[in-house]
């Protein structure tokens, strides 16, 4: 069974490693050059994705933190900790791809428009779980704390989202549903969906080896604490 | 095949580094404005940067995906045998 699991997980990365392949080829081969902004658009094909991972990889955090707290099973609480890794690291993404788009477009890095800094705030929130998640030491009391806070900081992701309709921004309007005119070119189009299959793909694998690290983690602590009653 | 294909992605970013990418731009709007030809035009070595840039760093991030995966694979073996020396 688990070398099973492993079977599995080899053959996603190979399965991954040829999307990637894929991926590059139309954001950079058969997607066009975006008329006004030039090559630094294609920065698009991975900024937005990156984003829409790390959403949802939040929202995995607080569907299975309201889990742990309904039900107290340790899978809801090892799901958690999973996703808001990888949820991190995603929002990292968004976070340096993000002043690499702008400086050329705007002219700056970083400006302290509605969408950055709530972006960046949620950041701040998720590596704060993190953190909280490494400094209590007790398994049962850290879980209940980690829930309350996964539950509490996802309350920041529709704000990320709705802050570029909510306020007047820096920050371009969305491509997709946004005002008069918006939209892509079908190739882009293509480009960009492909994209974001990529990366959803790229999170369920992280997830994955995350979970295996930690059911691993969890084994290893059963020995060694046997071991050291034995002693 | 891991390496070969690690092979043939770094080989992709080399030749990315060679020769400028076709402009696509220039293929999919024939009737576009020359001002905006041009402005295309002058950036294909940036370009192939962006597309060495990121065509290396899919490449770390499948590189470490492969080292984590074999990584667990050792330690799965470590703990299974450490779990039969228990019992």
């Amino acid at each position: 069974m688990r070398n099973e699991r492993g079977g599995v997980d080899l053959l996603m990365i190979l399965i991954l490693g040829a999307a990637m392949t894929v991926n590059l080829f139309l954001i950079f081969f058969y997607a066009p050059v975006e008329r006004t902004m030039g090559p630094i658009q294609k920065v698009f094909y991975f900024h937005v994705p990156s984003a829409w991972v790390a959403f949802f990889a939040f929202f995995v955090v607080f569907v299975s933190s309201i889990g742990y707290l309904a039900s107290r099973k340790d899978s809801w609480d090892r799901l958690a900790e999973a996703s808001a890794v990888v949820g991190v690291l995603f929002c990292t993404l968004v976070l340096i791809t993000g002043p690499i788009w702008a400086k050329p477009v705007w002219g700056v890095w970083w400006t302290w428009d509605s969408r950055l800094t709530s972006t960046l705030v949620l950041w701040f929130l998720y590596v704060g779980y993190m953190l909280l998640r490494s400094y209590v030491p007790d398994s049962s009391r850290r879980a209940t704390m980690s829930a309350i806070l996964g539950i509490v900081g996802f309350l920041d992701v529709p704000v990320v989202y709705f802050s570029i309709r909510w306020w007047r921004n820096q920050h371009p309007s969305p491509v997709f549903q946004g005002s008069e005119g918006s939209g892509l070119d079908p190739k882009m189009r293509l480009a960009f969906f492909f994209s974001l299959a990529v990366f959803t793909l790229l999170f369920y694998v992280l997830l994955r080896l995350r979970l295996r690290y930690s059911s691993m983690t969890k084994r290893a602590e059963v020995i060694f604490d046997e071991r050291r009653r034995s002693v | 095949m891991i390496r070969r294909a690690g092979a043939i992605l770094i080989l992709l970013g080399a030749l990315s580094l060679a020769g400028p990418v076709p402009n696509a731009a220039a293929q999919n709007y024939p009737n576009r404005p020359p001002s905006e030809e041009r402005r295309s035009e002058r950036r294909p070595a940036n370009v192939s940067f962006l597309f060495a840039a990121f065509l290396i760093t899919w490449v770390a991030i499948w590189g470490y995906l492969i080292a984590i995966h074999r990584g667990q694979r050792r330690l799965e073996k470590t703990l299974e045998r450490m779990e039969k020396s228990r019992e």
